[in-house]
């Protein structure tokens, strides 16, 4: 929900559609639409590149006017604009998981089977994500695009997990059998510190929601993948989680382009 | 065991005011676990997304909305009043005391302020400075028009809680920044306090 | 200094947690411990009635010579009893720490539904974690 209303004036909102990657940027008479960009080959990496550059300057002109009240309209004095002033922030981890929980029952009642329980909560994951990626990347002083494989998987592993959770992951793993494979192990979750699997869905992991923010940042970053969430319970860490992300063969592909070069 | 509100001649005096006001600070400091603010945010702007994709009509969504608050309500209340400790209020502007200094403190990290109590006492509004569950959010226009409260979870978070200990509430916005008004306010009245259940040997 | 038992009741009295924590305890079967707590309940009832001072709780402490069985009804009234040796001390406290597992491990549970029986994995460990405490 980052639509800003034209009430306000000269703001600008990147609105990443769901199903694809079309961006639109409203105001200061600048629209991009779906078919004004190159959706082949290797092209649209780099527009989407500058996209995200442009985005970034004209960010940063507004965040200079903004904080040397510097010709600011008055209809934006006295609210609260910088996308920073929530950075840091705690909320009850006890209110977060009583949403949470209720967003799972929620889910149950409309779904048929384990699957479609995990790709509804995927889903939820999948909003968060698309966002937590935009505040992460334009809160990282020097970040660069990760062309990667091992890059991306490292940025969500330390940066993403740090900045949603306060710690890294606690391992990254390649897949010894997939050669497009690969895990992200979290100890103790902490989204899913109160949740008791039943033994009847044994299958289920909540951490779907979790493996749908990390499929967002994947996806927003050009690395497109499946990415499923299995309980590694141990004695040591009963609610142990695994993330197994298994990348699309054209990011493979484009991997060993790299690898060849 | 029930809280039956007296409704008291005077406003509540100060002294357990502040006691409120220190309880929820401190539970807020040193017993609450605490999670990143913006996942929170973000996951139920998720949720609002995920009903508005459901339901498409706006107030379905805030039907929906407040019918899973009260699920949390239930539920919240026992984590509450272990958290907390408290027993019973002694009015139902004790209540609302309680809940804006350290309910809305111990879950949400604000405290509402308390305007508007009726004459009888049975009704009083919260104002919202700051609201954690609509950081960052805008509504389209047709939201706006069609009358969604986003953050009507509150409500049925409020309605289900206090029925809990036997107090049955309406409780409802009546404005909210989100929509242009000049503040965030939920209304909340009460309609009776609740028996309790007769076991059924007596029957 | 041992605890022995631990009975959670619901609001219609129904027996929804049940657990012995040191040897020796006679088993009952599931209908008898359902039949006890049903019992117990009504007996707490009553006895908030039968007090002469109006608006007393129901009954709170029962004691023996082996041993001494506490019960705390919350606000909500839910009830929790605690069966312990004669000589357990800190009881209450005890008492507010299994509320507030049972608030984190039962309450936060999507899978667990308000009034039914508990059977929620994290809730055992974390309580024979406290257990393990006291008993030891």
């Amino acid at each position: 929900m980052t639509t800003r209303t034209k009430k306000q004036g000269s703001w600008r909102t990147v609105k990443r559609e769901e199903d694809g990657c079309a961006y639109r940027m409203m105001g200061k008479g600048k629209i991009l639409r779906r078919d004004q960009i190159d959706t082949q080959g290797l092209d649209m990496p780099n527009k989407l590149d500058d996209l995200i550059h442009d985005l970034t300057n004209m960010e940063e002109d507004r965040m200079d006017v903004v904080l040397q009240r510097k010709n600011v309209p008055s209809s934006f004095t006295g609210q609260k604009m910088a996308l920073n002033h929530t950075r840091g922030l705690e909320a009850s981890l006890s209110a977060f998981s009583f949403l949470f929980s209720e967003m799972i029952q929620y889910s149950q009642k409309r779904v048929a089977g384990v699957a479609d329980l995990e790709k509804r909560l995927s889903n939820f994951g999948y909003r968060v994500g698309m966002r937590e990626l935009e505040l992460t990347l334009w809160r990282e002083k020097n970040a660069k695009r990760e062309t990667r494989v091992l890059g991306i998987l490292v940025f969500i592993n330390s940066t993403l997990w740090k900045s949603l959770f306060g710690k890294v992951a606690d391992s990254l793993q390649k897949s010894n059998d997939h050669d497009d494979e690969y895990m992200i192990t979290d100890n103790d979750p902490i989204i899913l510190k109160y949740i008791s699997t039943p033994k009847e869905l044994s299958s289920f992991n909540a951490g779907a929601f979790l493996a749908g923010i990390v499929e967002a940042v994947l996806d927003g970053c050009h690395f497109a993948a499946r990415v499923t969430a299995h309980s590694t319970a141990s004695d040591q860490f009963p609610s142990c989680m695994t993330l197994l992300i298994k990348f699309d063969k054209s990011v493979m592909q484009r991997e060993k382009a790299f690898e060849g070069k | 065991m029930q809280g039956t509100p007296q409704p008291r001649a005077t406003a509540a005096s100060n002294q357990p005011g502040a006691r409120a006001k220190a309880a929820g600070e401190d539970i807020w400091k040193n017993r609450t676990d605490k999670i990143n603010a913006e996942l929170f945010t973000l996951t139920y702007g998720s949720l609002v997304a995920q009903l508005v994709k459901d339901y498409e009509d706006y107030a379905e969504v805030n039907t929906q909305l407040d019918k899973m608050g009260y699920n949390i309500g239930t539920r919240l209340i026992e984590d509450f009043i272990a958290k907390s400790g408290l027993t019973k209020c002694g009015s139902f502007v004790e209540t609302a005391d309680v809940i804006s200094k350290i309910g809305f403190k111990m879950y949400l990290g604000i405290t509402p302020t308390i305007t508007n109590i009726s004459q009888d006492q049975k009704e009083f509004s919260l104002i919202l400075e700051d609201n954690p569950l609509a950081e960052f959010v805008e509504l389209p226009e047709d939201a706006v028009r069609d009358g969604l409260w986003y953050s009507n979870v509150l409500c049925g978070v409020l309605r289900g809680a206090l029925e809990m200990v036997l107090l049955q509430v309406e409780c409802n916005f009546v404005a909210d920044v989100l929509r242009g008004d000049e503040v965030t306010e939920i209304r909340v009245r009460l309609v009776k306090v609740l028996d309790e259940e007769v076991p059924a040997a007596d029957e | 200094m041992p605890l022995h038992s631990l009975y959670i009741i619901n609001k219609a009295g129904g027996l929804i947690y049940q657990k012995d924590y040191t040897d020796g305890i006679a088993k009952l079967s599931s209908n008898e411990y359902l039949v006890l707590a049903g019992t117990f309940h009504s007996i707490h009832v009553i006895t908030s009635k039968l007090s002469p001072i109006p608006g007393s709780s129901g009954i709170e402490v029962l004691e023996t010579d082996l041993f001494k069985m506490h019960c705390i009804q919350t606000p909500t009234g839910t009830k929790f009893l605690l069966v312990t040796d004669p000589l357990q001390a800190n009881v209450d406290a005890l008492m507010r720490k299994v509320y507030e597992v049972y608030a984190d491990y039962v309450m936060k549970n999507p899978f667990y539904t308000p009034e039914m029986p508990i059977r929620a994995e994290l809730f055992d460990l974390n309580l024979n974690k406290l257990i393990k405490q006291i008993n030891a």
